[in-house]
């Protein structure tokens, strides 16, 4: 018999920190991560030698990065893990963190996700996996989703300008977060007028590339007890879930369908629906995939997203605050941190904490990343 | 004669078509592009490599503005598309081809191209069907 996140013991966020998301810039990685780390220690109220693992989730560093970081903080001889799933990495050492101290191996784990552009050559591994295709050479990311935005205007028969007001929405939450690497409110005009990318898509629509780092404590409770922290304050992952693409039918739009499959997990885990959802942090790289993603995880109907989102539904202060931190789009996407820095804004806001971009009353959260569009992994934090 | 660019994945017969070498697989029945020898992504059977017309039908187009890459020179038009026979694969249309949309019939045909410090090659492109 296979037990889930919430069969075991009940795990907390104790702790978070970030370093900016930012343009690729002269500091240092190390510098990155220590000072997200140093942030989650302070925000924790805990001591260093009380952290008893560590997972680093990185995709552009070189390997055992870690060890370089955590050492200024003092060796005390933790475990460090260094986990590699593309977008998904920052997500999978938080889950594994959190399986660690949920199974009892360890009371207090930290997941770190740090990244820097140019530092190691990057690319897919795929690309040397000795199959060639007609024209891989040829298709980004960027153009990958223009295809999939072509294909739901199409299928359901709306504008493809209209995808625009994704980013419209996040650059406007990014604006509000000092955090995010685009910190700018932009019209609909100047986003549309922007550089042409693919398809429909122009600049402002995609996630800029950048650098940056995000961390999380996690803790048992019985460590919450007795290393005395602020039990008000510590929010709960009540649900942990991962899948990996399969083969699909022809013309399945599997990107969507795999998120569906994975989000289904991980309410039925938490035995939540998805109207009781008040915040969702997901995978926005380009902006048509808030539309697919939020259909696809039930926040509204099939085809139903961009009148939705026309509505202010998924605004902060709408039915669902979707991408409050300002998502990929505005608040960035430097691979390794942001599936930690996901946690790290939905615990702020069920917190409280949020400032000007605090969805009032949030209570539950959900946190979405997909990678190289293979894998995919959400979790679901309630106060 | 000018060699084929990626003799792997396309030939062309006596009479000048082109196919494309996929794959099928004798114990789940699917059928994959390209052919490849690790095992059927469905059910990890070893496959049998098939040949495909190089025609089908759009499912989405992309025309692309930026691209990291010198090759191809922008603009070009990514295609993806559901062969006749089966498998849905992404191409590129020839730089000739009037525009496409979803729905759109398309051919596979073999063009010259050339690259830096390389020989002229054909390679596979698609280009809209035209009505008979």
């Amino acid at each position: 018999m296979t037990v889930v996140l919430n069969d075991l013991r009940p795990v907390y966020v104790v702790g978070i920190g970030l370093h900016r998301y930012q343009f690729a810039s002269d500091t240092p990685y190390v510098a990155l991560g220590l000072t997200a780390v140093r942030a989650a220690l302070e925000d924790a109220r805990l001591d260093w030698p009380a952290v008893e693992s560590a997972y680093v989730g990185r995709a552009l560093l070189p390997m055992a990065a870690g060890r370089a970081i955590l050492r200024h903080l003092g060796t005390t001889g933790l475990p460090i893990a260094h986990m590699e799933n593309a977008s998904a990495s920052g997500s999978t050492a938080f889950r594994h963190a959190c399986f660690e101290v949920a199974t009892g191996l360890c009371d207090v784990a930290l997941a770190l996700g740090v990244d820097k552009p140019g530092a190691a050559p990057a690319g897919r591994a795929e690309s040397l996996s000795g199959i060639r295709n007609l024209a891989d050479f040829a298709i980004s990311p960027a153009t990958h989703y223009a295809l999939l935005a072509d294909r739901y205007a199409h299928r359901h028969g709306v504008a493809t300008d209209d995808f625009a007001l994704v980013a419209v929405k996040n650059h406007r939450n990014g604006a509000k977060n000092p955090f995010a690497q685009h910190q700018k409110v932009r019209s609909l005009e100047e986003i549309l007028g922007g550089k042409k990318i693919a398809g429909s898509f122009t600049s402002l629509q995609c996630t800029p590339v950048g650098e940056g780092a995000a961390a999380v404590i996690i803790a048992s409770e019985a460590a919450v007890k007795r290393l005395g922290l602020d039990t008000r304050r510590a929010v709960r992952v009540s649900a942990s879930a991962a899948r990996s693409q399969r083969v699909y039918e022809p013309n399945v739009p599997y990107d969507a369908f795999l998120t569906a499959e994975t989000t289904a997990m991980a309410l039925q885990q938490a035995r939540l629906a998805p109207k009781d959802l008040d915040i969702v942090e997901l995978h926005d790289a380009f902006s048509v995939e808030e539309v697919e993603y939020v259909e696809a995880m039930g926040l509204c109907g099939e085809g139903k997203a961009l009148s939705r989102l026309k509505e202010g539904a998924f605004d902060i202060g709408g039915a669902c605050a979707v991408n409050p931190s300002g998502g990929l789009i505005a608040m960035g996407h430097p691979i390794g941190p942001t599936g930690v820095g996901q946690v790290a804004e939905i615990v702020r806001q069920l917190r409280g904490e949020a400032g000007p971009r605090q969805h009032a009353g949030a209570r539950r959260g959900l946190a979405h990343m997909v990678g190289v569009g293979a894998v995919c992994y959400v979790h679901i934090l309630e106060t | 004669m000018i060699k084929l660019l990626n003799p792997e994945l396309y030939e062309e017969d006596d009479r000048n078509a082109v196919r494309l070498i996929g794959a099928a697989c004798p114990t789940c029945s699917g059928v994959f592009f390209p052919m490849q020898t690790y095992g059927c992504e469905r059910c990890g059977a070893d496959l049998r490599p098939r040949r495909f017309a190089a025609a089908g039908t759009v499912t989405a187009q992309a025309r692309v503005h930026l691209h990291r890459a010198a090759n191809p020179p922008t603009p070009f038009t990514v295609v993806a598309l559901e062969l006749d026979d089966g498998p849905v694969i992404r191409a590129l249309l020839t730089s000739d081809s009037p525009p496409c949309q979803i729905g759109d019939r398309l051919v596979g045909e073999l063009v010259d191209i050339t690259e830096p410090d390389s020989e002229p090659r054909r390679d596979l492109r698609f280009t809209r069907a035209v009505a008979q």
